[in-house]
């Protein structure tokens, strides 16, 4: 799996496609967020540009799977460059007999035929060795394999004739597109690079760029490249590009190529092809890259234009966290007959972005090469480009973290949650439905027996500052202080969990995992935790809200009783237990009791008291919640030693007092409407174990647990 | 038995892990041995549900986790930190599903993904992942994920059963994580709370972010997988030694994809055992 640093993102590591566009325009196009240049989230699009053939095939070419690449035919037709023609010059000496026995040169013809085809046309078919021979033109598949077939490959390599042969052909065209495959030196450079200097140069003009193109396909070992790339410098001299050449190990490699060219000279009439950001009013604007994808560079700015329609184009967008769901695009075909087709797509942002305030500069050393000392001015320009967005985000992710804070301070939820939790609901309606649960798969399936499904993950945190808690040093006392904020930080934490449950449209909690967290660095806090699955009932069910701590057996066994959870609820009481004199004494054995056994009863009596305080506030939760009886419940304490402090003289500030934290959790349950009450029938079982290995063990929802 | 592309996996393994491996793939039937984690009653499940545990496997890496200051007063991100925990047991995983495709399996069950920290460095972590590798005795391959791969999972026999006999098969364990650094609290706010019950909502925020992002990245690597679920997810906060106010939430589940549309089991039966 790729790993594509994870930074401040939602990355994903595999593009995904999106599917509601145009497809009269491009049916294919792919979706994925990678870390940008610059290290911050973006958004790349690639969007393949192609056709199909006359039969309706698709055409292939490398970018990607046939179904990526279909254009309508008639689309096709409408815009494809009607002034270019096509020669194709095929070597036919004695080397290219084996491609020729095998099929490969016929394959290659057919390719680019099909390719022609889809916008009505054919092509000149041109063979040279020592002599060239004018097949004439081809615009079917049984003129081609005729004359395929009825031809040997014997002799040298000369191309000159077959050059002038294609350039008699243009006639009234405004272009001329030539194929050149070969697989050799030719005999007759010199010649061939005067006839292209002489006959063809002069007519490229930047106005018409596209008077002449010949794209060199050099097929095996033997191709001459050094002759092939003088020819590409002559032409580039020109300040128009007119050559091309690729060379591959094997003619069946060329077709991708071919392809790829034949977009560039055939289509590639519309010089104004542009990719840009259609702004909103007042919007900033988001594209900072485009580029093209078979040079992978990117340029900076909002609108791409290309001089011909490109067979792939990539768009990057990077986005600052505070962004539009979505960026239009306008892709736009120049020219007069092209600007009805303009492309409009809109291109979802991810919902949710960063967490963190990424870094102005990375702590890697050689940026210091960067700096604008050593810079040129263009790469100043784009360092202080780099600082701007980075001081951008960083303000952008400021002004997220006030939003959330007042959210939370609001009693609401941060913006992530909420939009992933939306997320999950808005495609649990579509097919692309995904669900997230913490529940074993028993637990699961015993849900869906009841008709209940699983919905997603979820939680709430509640970080809570405890104040200054003050304890009597004439007796024993609840700690209201400590008890109360105990009480409220579960209280923040779950009523944000249910929060969660309400925008994900699912109806209860099930197995919610009560965590205690005491973070050393923070002496005065508490953290609670809850994570639990959301799950939605059978068609029909209605009921307020519910959570419950019940494993998933748990549930189902109470759900086949007839009940059915009401709510969480908990208690706390933090109770002080001031050392006196008797317990010391009792404590050091001094009394006459010494030899006895004796109650303690200060102990005792503090134990059932901060249980009782505790146990109220849990029923008086389960009052509140319409509960007719509380179950699992989870008792835990936790004994601290604490020291008094304060004015004056007094025994007590020397003694070491305790404080007893009393925690109860458990999940109050109501009777299911219409549901018959019966005591399911249980089965007795003998097991089999001898008691050293435990039975099967199930998953219980974990005990509170108190850490420190 | 593996291809090029998989001999030079296969190849890129310890010499002693290959050795173990082509003893226990054998020469032929007769001479195949398989070893496990698994208890009694896993090992018989995994066979009622129809696979043959083919080995032990296991994957580690020893990672130096790099530094990363953090501002003090920011709620952040620490990247440094969350790719290199990422990474590391990314590392461990993929070495384990090497050594389960070497053995031909189709998946591992039961895998455990630990974290220790050495005490002969400060920064550096040993991530280790233990599975049963097992493969499908009617109908290999049909199980593995669509890159080819066998599946993992962290679910034991027991539940690997179950899941299957309830319609959905494993496609692989996911995973998500966030190191973040929680702000201090501003000597003001640290003034005005001393004495109160308080909600600390900068605090709070950060535990959402941090989580978020990894349920979040969770999720993404369930989709990437084609998965129509995650089961048995688990949410962990953990403080790995980098001092304080540093957290990381690590998000681990089984994703799952459907196999039936039907996902019912029989009726369970309520069992009093007679032995406690």
């Amino acid at each position: 799996m790729p790993f594509l640093g994870l930074g401040n993102g939602p990355y994903m590591a595999w593009p995904k496609k999106l599917k509601d566009f145009d497809r009269q325009l491009l049916n294919g196009a792919t979706y994925q967020i990678i870390p940008s240049p610059s290290g911050i989230p973006m958004v790349k699009l690639d969007m393949a540009f192609a056709r199909l053939d006359r039969d309706g095939n698709p055409v292939r070419s490398i970018w990607g799977q046939p179904d990526n690449l279909l254009v309508n035919i008639d689309w096709a037709k409408n815009y494809a460059n009607p002034d270019m023609s096509v020669a194709v010059l095929m070597d036919i000496s004695g080397s290219m007999l084996d491609v020729w026995r095998d099929g490969h040169v016929k394959n290659v013809c057919q390719t680019i035929l099909n390719y022609i085809h889809s916008a009505g046309q054919g092509y000149d078919l041109i063979l040279y060795s020592n002599s060239a021979q004018d097949v004439g033109y081809v615009d079917d598949k049984v003129k081609l394999g005729n004359i395929i077939a009825n031809n040997r490959p014997s002799g040298g390599t000369y191309i000159c004739d077959a050059l002038r042969l294609a350039i008699k052909h243009k006639k009234k065209q405004r272009g001329l597109y030539i194929i050149v495959i070969t697989d050799g030196e030719f005999a007759d450079k010199q010649q061939a690079s005067q006839l292209i200097t002489d006959e063809l140069m002069p007519q490229l003009t930047p106005d018409n760029p596209y008077a002449f193109r010949l794209h060199f396909v050099g097929h095996g070992e033997g191709v001459d490249h050094a002759f092939l790339r003088q020819l590409e410098q002559l032409a580039s001299g020109q300040g128009v590009q007119m050559v091309a050449s690729d060379h591959h190990a094997h003619l069946s490699h060329s077709h991708g190529n071919i392809l790829d060219e034949l977009d560039r000279a055939f289509i590639g009439r519309t010089n104004n092809f542009a990719i840009s950001e259609t702004k909103e009013k007042n919007s900033p604007p988001i594209i900072t890259r485009i580029g093209e994808l078979s040079n992978q560079e990117w340029q900076d700015g909002h609108q791409a234009n290309f001089t011909f329609m490109p067979a792939c184009a990539s768009i990057g967008l990077e986005f600052l966290p505070n962004h539009p769901p979505y960026v239009p695009l306008k892709i736009a075909l120049g020219g007069n007959n092209y600007s009805d087709r303009d492309l409009l797509v809109d291109i979802p942002l991810p919902r949710s972005t960063t967490s963190g305030i990424s870094q102005s500069t990375s702590n890697n050393w050689t940026d210091l090469l960067k700096l604008p000392l050593f810079g040129t001015e263009e790469s100043r320009a784009a360092a202080a480009f780099l600082k701007k967005r980075a001081e951008a985000l960083r303000e952008a992710e400021i002004e997220r973290q006030t939003k959330d804070l007042g959210n939370l301070a609001g009693g609401g939820l941060p913006m992530q949650a909420r939009e992933r939790l939306l997320d999950l609901a808005e495609r649990a309606k579509t097919d692309q439905a995904i669900f997230t649960s913490d529940l074993a798969p028993d637990e699961l399936a015993l849900l869906r027996r009841c008709g209940f499904r699983p919905r997603g993950l979820v939680t709430g945190s509640a970080m809570y500052h405890v104040g200054q808690a003050y304890a009597s040093s004439g007796g024993d006392c609840e700690v209201k202080v400590l008890s109360e904020a105990y009480d409220q930080a579960f209280a923040l934490a779950i009523e944000r969990m249910k929060k969660e449950l309400r925008l994900i449209n699912a109806h209860g909690v099930v197995g919610v995992r009560l965590e205690l967290v005491r973070h050393e660095w923070s002496e005065k806090s508490i953290e609670v935790t809850a994570v639990g699955t959301a799950v939605e009932g059978p068609a029909g069910y209605q009921s307020a809200p519910w959570t419950s701590d019940l494993s998933g057996q748990e549930w189902y066994a109470l759900w086949q009783a007839g009940y059915e959870p009401a709510d969480l609820v908990w208690g706390h009481c933090s109770w002080f237990i001031l050392t006196n004199q008797w317990d010391e004494q009792i404590e050091r054995g001094t009394l006459w009791s010494q030899y006895g056994n004796q109650e303690m009863d200060h102990w005792s009596t503090a134990l059932s008291t901060a249980r009782h305080i505790a146990m109220h506030s849990v029923q008086t939760r389960a009052y509140e919640a319409r509960g007719c009886g509380v179950v699992g419940v989870k008792i835990s304490r936790k004994l601290s030693e604490v020291k008094l402090r304060g004015s004056g003289e007094n025994q007590a500030y020397e003694r070491e007092h305790h404080n007893l934290l009393l925690s109860i959790v458990g999940t109050a349950i109501r009777v299911r409407t219409g549901a018959p009450l019966r005591s399911p029938a249980a089965t007795y079982a003998l097991s089999l174990r001898d008691g050293r290995l435990r039975p099967l063990s199930t998953k219980q929802a974990a005990d509170l647990k108190i850490t420190e | 038995m593996p291809d090029v592309d998989d001999e030079q996996e296969f190849q890129a393994l310890p010499l002693h892990a290959r050795e173990r491996l082509v003893e226990m793939r054998g020469r032929d039937e007769e001479h195949r041995l398989f070893t496990s984690d698994l208890s009694t009653s896993e090992f018989l499940l995994v066979k009622e549900a129809g696979f043959d545990p083919v080995g032990l496997v296991v994957g580690s890496s020893i990672y130096h986790v790099g530094y990363q200051a953090a501002a003090w007063s920011k709620n952040q991100e620490m990247t440094v930190l969350t790719q290199a925990m990422y990474h590391a047991r990314e590392l461990a995983m993929s070495r384990m599903e090497e050594e389960a495709h070497a053995l031909g399996a189709d998946g591992i069950v039961g895998v455990r993904l630990d974290v220790n920290h050495k005490e002969w460095g400060n920064h550096i972590a040993e991530f280790v992942a233990i599975g049963t590798a097992v493969v499908h005795r009617k109908d290999p391959h049909r199980f593995k994920n669509k890159h080819g791969k066998p599946f993992t999972s962290d679910l034991s026999g027991q539940d690997f059963y179950i899941l299957l006999r309830s319609g959905y098969r494993p496609l692989g364990m996911v995973m998500g994580n966030c190191v973040y650094h929680i702000a201090m609290q501003s000597f003001g706010n640290f003034i005005r709370n001393f004495t109160q019950n308080t909600e600390l909502t900068q605090y709070t925020q950060a535990l959402y972010d941090s989580r978020e992002l990894a349920m979040e990245r969770m999720q993404q690597e369930a989709e990437a997988l084609g998965a129509k679920g995650i089961v048995g997810a688990n949410i962990h906060e953990r403080t790995h030694a980098w001092g304080p106010h540093v957290i990381e939430f690590f998000a681990m589940g089984t994703a799952v994809d459907e196999i039936s549309k039907d996902h019912i089991i029989e009726p369970p039966l309520l069992v009093l055992p007679l032995i406690d």
